[in-house]
């Protein structure tokens, strides 16, 4: 139960989704490491199919776009993890 | 700089916008129609046309130059552009420098789509490499949700409230209402603005823009009376989507914009903000400087609603819907249209100056790029 956040090998910067050049240093190699919490910083509902999408900050510092399945509102520090590629987010 | 030509827009047309356009509509064929449109605005013969620049998601596979042979361009400078809500002023910029470097003359630019049901999903999934991988399995189903978020995140923020983002649709509305080449023309009351269907809170239906069909089109040249700019500026990747989305690329190159244009923000007569979704228009106006205290609300009760302060005035993507790339280059045709004293009911008094922004390209969360222009009138 966790999201992999790519950080660059050297300077330890975090990106989501992954670059290829670190913004911060012009690194290029990258490790993932993985988050199993954040606060959920915003949401909102599709009315056509009824997904709820959400903002969530990884403590690593990026803000990540997640499925939200559960109850949770902003301001909520929320579960990470990962359907595929795809960041999901659940209530504590 | 003496002797060197100075590019000017000479002529602009628009393909009506269509939610339902007929059964042999194409997107080729909607940039052909554009083309044959514009040059008779600009009043020249295609054989005087030695350039060619084309935005459009739905051309390929074909590319500017499948386009130039099947319109019959024989062209010195060529230009493809899918940057969506910023291709129009970026292929303006191009078009421009070319023609005061001497690479071409006479330059013909268009921007469309045609989007079917299929179509418009598949881009809108694959708009690029991370929403197909990271958007549209959530899903998402487009950029709703993401500019829902930051329409909240502003409201909490600048203190608005449904009925602000409602005063700038409602004001839009009116402009289109005058405007006979808009799609939704009905006057629209903010009763029934607050009333439509919520799509994702708290954007409800008159906050998204429709899917159409059309296309623009300009002419720039080196000779000949016609639209001058003052300045062009652009930013790309300006924050490397590390911020909330709120404050777009306009706000960096606003200083350096106005100082080449020698003019302020108060001193424009036409405004022309890229309209995907109100709080987005609001961002730039906002950007812009046109907001000195900072007060929105204030902003849009008194100069949008009460003094009808001439923001897209041909309704914008709001009123007439988004035919793709089109709207990249829908606020540069009207700007022209209205600094040329042509644009019939609507006509600003007086309109000798105008500024257009272009915004857009979601990058992950929210629009990675931004440009502007400063425009005067002949
Ligand atoms: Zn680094």
């Amino acid at each position: 139960m966790s999201l992999p956040i790519p950080v660059c090998a050297a300077c330890g910067e975090a990106a989501f989704p992954e670059l290829f050049v670190c913004p911060s240093c012009a690194g290029t190699t990258w490790r993932y490491e993985p988050v199993e919490h954040g606060m959920l910083e915003g949401s909102t509902v599709n009315a056509r199919d009824g997904v709820h999408v959400g903002l969530v900050r990884v403590p690593l510092g990026p803000l990540v776009v997640a499925r939200v399945e559960g109850a949770a509102q902003a301001g909520d520090e929320v579960a990470l993890d990962a359907d595929g590629l795809v960041p999901v987010a659940r209530p504590i | 700089m003496s002797g060197a030509p100075e590019a000017r827009i000479v002529g602009a047309a628009e393909v009506p916008y269509t939610r339902h356009p007929a059964d042999d509509v194409s997107t080729e064929s909607l940039l052909a129609d554009a083309f044959v449109r514009v040059l008779a605005d600009a009043g020249i013969e295609r054989s005087a046309v030695d350039g060619l620049g084309v935005a459009s998601f739905m051309l390929p596979p074909d590319r500017a130059i499948d386009l130039a042979w099947k319109i019959g361009v024989r062209a010195r400078w060529l230009m493809d552009d899918g940057n969506g809500g910023v291709s129009g002023i970026q292929l303006l910029q191009h078009a421009a420098r070319a023609i005061e470097s001497g690479d071409a003359s006479t330059i013909v630019l268009l921007s469309g789509d045609h989007f079917d049901e299929g179509g418009f999903r598949q881009m809108v999934d694959r708009y690029n490499l991370v929403t197909e991988k990271y958007l549209a399995k959530i899903p998402t189903g487009g950029p709703n949700p993401l500019f829902a978020m930051i329409t909240r995140k502003q409201m909490d923020e600048r203190g608005l409230t449904r009925e602000d983002y409602g005063r700038l649709v409602v004001a839009q509305r009116r402009w289109a209402s005058l405007n006979p080449g808009a799609v939704y023309r009905s006057p629209l009351t903010l009763q029934e603005y607050l009333d439509a269907p919520a799509v994702a809170e708290p954007l409800h239906r008159l906050d998204c823009v429709p899917v159409v069909s059309g296309a623009d089109a300009l002419v720039v040249s080196g000779s000949g009376d016609g639209v001058k700019i003052r300045a062009l500026r652009s930013l790309y990747n300006y924050d490397g989507q590390r911020g909330d989305g709120l404050r777009t690329g306009i706000a960096e190159i606003a200083d350096d914009l106005w100082r080449d244009a020698g003019v302020g923000p108060g001193d424009v007569d036409v405004i022309s903000v890229y309209d995907d979704y109100p709080a987005m228009a609001i961002a730039q106006l906002d950007d812009l400087g046109l907001v000195p205290d900072g007060d929105i609300a204030a902003f849009l009760r008194h100069r949008v609603e009460g003094e009808r302060l001439p923001v897209n005035t041909s309704g914008g993507q709001l009123s007439a819907g988004q035919a793709g790339c089109a709207g990249g280059m829908i606020g540069l045709v009207e700007a022209f249209t209205q600094l040329t004293g042509r644009a019939g009911d609507r006509q600003v008094e007086h309109a000798r100056l105008a500024v257009v922004t272009g915004y857009g390209m979601v990058l992950y969360r929210y629009g990675g790029c931004a440009n502007a222009v400063v425009l005067e009138g002949p």
